[in-house]
């Protein structure tokens, strides 16, 4: 009897196991279903923007729409390339990005430690007003910074593009957020050896935030490459402008040469590409964490 | 006396030691613009060429994006007492300028700079446009036109009055397979601010009374949404199309269309040679009239007499007989003079394609939008109703005086 049951109790227990492995092995198909149809979904537009850069005009707008081009015309990124001096942008977008990068994550970690761990006067009303900047549009900014800057006599410099993007209220609150779930009995201990609260926030809270410091790092990396209109309002000379100005020459007001913005935003897009496969995985754990996305 | 020769022959040394360095200190004029891709390479070859034409003033061409962007930068530069020279700019933006004394009047140097008749010369409607209070503030540069697109195939004629195009319409619209659903249409529009304004001032309407307060919602602007209306849901021989209509011209499924001349170059790429076609003047409703665009190139008021004059004379030089044909052959824009029209290279592009003279032959009936400040808006509201209209969400008569109300509230009546 007791060798039936115990017999029983085995048999149900293969039983279970091997619905809950079929179950198992369904769900993942479909998943990866799901998840190869979602890429396809997003890698189209790329797929589309490299063929377009290799097809002749007249073909770019042809319908039904032709996937691969009938002949490759790599030309068109030569001529791309030649449409505006490309090599001088791509300086100025890669020094510019970096700088702002690097001097946003000073400033954003400084304050961010403040509001997360340090106690003062208003704090809350600090940061809710930091917040409140968040909610105004940047178009409705874009003049009034732009007469400062000509007031500065900033127009046409390094300085136009860099000293109004090195704070990010974003990437304070942001770390900020991550900072807050450090506990503070570390801080406790370290100051009971004797450690300052700067040593400790560059010794201690920087090393453990590094996913939330490289998901701020892209996103500013990724928002100073793009961004185009304050380039253009700020500076007049060619050699301080950047690679989205220079997207722009292919676009005139009646019509667009899309074979050669194409061309153009391929090479455009290479470098955040690279950036990206480098710092995937610490990009996705700071997504994760902080449940933003881009 | 001896002292007195050194003394000149030392003086004359030091003067042309120092001329050539005076001579070399040219005036330097900033221009704004926003032409881009091929246009920007003309624009650049003329700027080069007036550089070259003379030693003492240089311009310097500047690329500040698109229209909306360089309408934004000029905005703020202007506040801040730091314009450019001179600049690309539509006529509603100058209103403003010219209210607040921004603008150099290109009138004021009649007899410094210009001729009389070198302004006479300048297309009429082309002058009006460019003239706030009968005073020409500014001159015209790159000008464009609407033009009735035609599939030559698919119609018996080229229709040229509004009877004629739903003839013609009726003539081209097909059901090739006999399904019950029209492959092909005889006429194409776009539910846009500027299909109404083309069918508006051919019906003699306008947009805004002598003081400026909106009266399209009159008797003719109804009559021009009926007519539309009537071609779509009556005579069901147009289509309502929301992209550019050279893409349906191309596949053959649309036989006409109005819209800008600039697109001349879209128009050919999507016919690839398939078939017949030309682009012939617009028809005529109770009356033919053609609206023109583009921009003028304006100089601002910021800067020394000497810096004012030099531009002046760039404005000059853009618009001279010889340029402006030029600028029209290479960038498909209009000649902003009478006399460039009779230039020998003008006559040859014409005999070459008689598309080219259907954008000129519309000179003497031309329209221009209104220039009160904030019509930007104002097109935008515009555009709306009259896509409600056409889309039958609205009435056309309720969809009319809607716009014209809000309009009125941004003219302050």
């Amino acid at each position: 009897m007791k060798e039936t049951l115990a017999n029983r109790e085995s048999q149900l227990e293969v039983n279970s196991t091997l619905t809950y492995k079929f179950k198992e092995r369904f769900s993942r198909a479909v998943l990866y279903v799901v998840l190869t149809l979602g890429a396809l979904l997003v890698l189209m537009p790329f797929f589309w923007m490299i063929s377009t850069s290799l097809k002749m005009p007249s073909e770019v707008a042809s319908m039904p729409p032709r996937w691969i081009p009938s002949v490759f015309m790599w030309e068109n990124y030569s001529e791309a390339w030649n449409m505006a001096p490309f090599a001088k942008y791509f300086f100025n977008s890669c020094y510019v990005a970096i700088t702002c990068t690097i001097l946003e994550l000073i400033t954003s970690a400084l304050a961010a430690y403040a509001f997360a761990k340090m106690e003062f006067f208003g704090k809350k009303v600090i940061f809710m007003v930091f917040l409140g900047t968040m909610m105004i549009p940047g178009e409705v900014m874009l003049i009034p910074n732009f007469m400062t800057i000509i007031q500065l006599k900033w127009i046409d410099s390094y300085k136009a593009l860099i000293v109004p993007w090195m704070v990010s209220v974003f990437g304070i609150f942001l770390m900020r957020q991550f900072f807050m779930t450090i506990p503070n009995e570390l801080h406790d201990a370290a100051k009971i050896d004797g450690c300052s609260r700067f040593r400790f926030l560059w010794q201690i809270v920087i090393p453990l935030s590094k996913p939330v410091l490289v998901t701020a790092a892209l996103f500013k990396f990724v928002g100073s490459w793009n961004s185009f209109l304050w380039v253009l309002i700020v500076t007049n000379s060619p050699g301080m402008r950047t690679v989205p100005v220079g997207l722009s020459f292919f676009s005139t007001d009646v019509g667009t040469d899309y074979h050669l913005l194409m061309a153009a935003s391929t090479f455009a897009l290479l470098p955040l590409l690279i950036l990206f496969f480098f710092l995937q995985k610490q990009f996705i754990q700071g997504i994760s964490r902080s449940g933003l996305k881009g | 006396m001896k002292k007195f020769l050194l003394m000149a022959l030392l003086v004359v040394m030091v003067v042309s030691m120092a001329m050539p360095a005076f001579a070399a200190e040219k005036i330097t004029v900033t221009f704004w613009h926003a032409m881009s891709s091929g246009h920007g390479g003309f624009l650049q070859k003329l700027i080069d060429d007036f550089n070259a034409s003379q030693d003492e003033i240089e311009v310097v061409g500047i690329y500040q994006g698109s229209y909306g962007d360089l309408s934004k930068k000029l905005l703020g530069a202007v506040a801040s007492g730091e314009p450019p020279v001179v600049a690309q700019m539509y006529e509603d933006w100058t209103t403003k300028f010219v209210e607040n004394d921004k603008i150099e009047a290109v009138q004021w140097y009649i007899g410094s700079v210009f001729t009389q008749e070198e302004i006479d010369d300048i297309i009429w409607s082309f002058q009006l446009s460019n003239s706030w209070d009968d005073t020409m503030y500014t001159m015209p540069f790159n000008k464009s036109t609407n033009l009735l697109y035609v599939n030559l195939d698919l119609v018996d004629k080229v229709p040229t009055t509004w009877d004629e195009l739903v003839e013609q319409s009726k003539v081209a619209t097909k059901d090739v397979d006999g399904d019950g659903v029209i492959d092909i249409y005889g006429f194409g529009i776009r539910p846009t601010v500027d299909t109404f304004n083309i069918f508006l001032r051919q019906a003699g309407g306008d947009f805004l009374d002598e003081n400026g307060k909106a009266i399209f919602n009159s008797q003719a602007g109804v009559d021009a949404l009926q007519f539309l209306h009537d071609m779509v849901y009556k005579h069901k021989v147009a289509m309502i199309y929301q992209g550019y209509l050279n893409e349906p011209l191309g596949e053959g499924k649309l036989a006409m269309y109005q819209d800008s001349s600039a697109g001349m170059p879209y128009a050919a790429q999507a016919v690839g040679g398939k078939f017949a076609w030309t682009a012939a003047p617009l028809v005529a409703g109770v009356q033919a009239a053609a609206p023109f665009m583009g921009t003028n190139l304006a100089v601002f008021t910021d800067h020394s007499d000497e810096v004012k004059s030099a531009a002046m004379e760039f404005l000059k030089f853009m618009v001279n007989t010889e340029n402006t044909a030029w600028w029209a052959i290479q960038s498909g824009y209009l000649p902003i003079r009478y006399s460039a029209l009779e230039t020998p290279e003008w006559e040859e592009f014409v005999a070459a394609d008689s598309k080219n003279a259907a954008g000129p032959a519309q000179f003497d009936y031309g329209t221009f939008d209104p220039k009160p400040d904030g019509w930007s808006t104002i097109r935008d509201i515009i555009g709306d109703y009259v896509q409600q209209a056409l889309l039958n969400e609205m009435s056309i008569q309720d969809a009319l005086d809607a716009a014209a109300a809000e309009a009125n509230k941004i003219l302050g009546f």
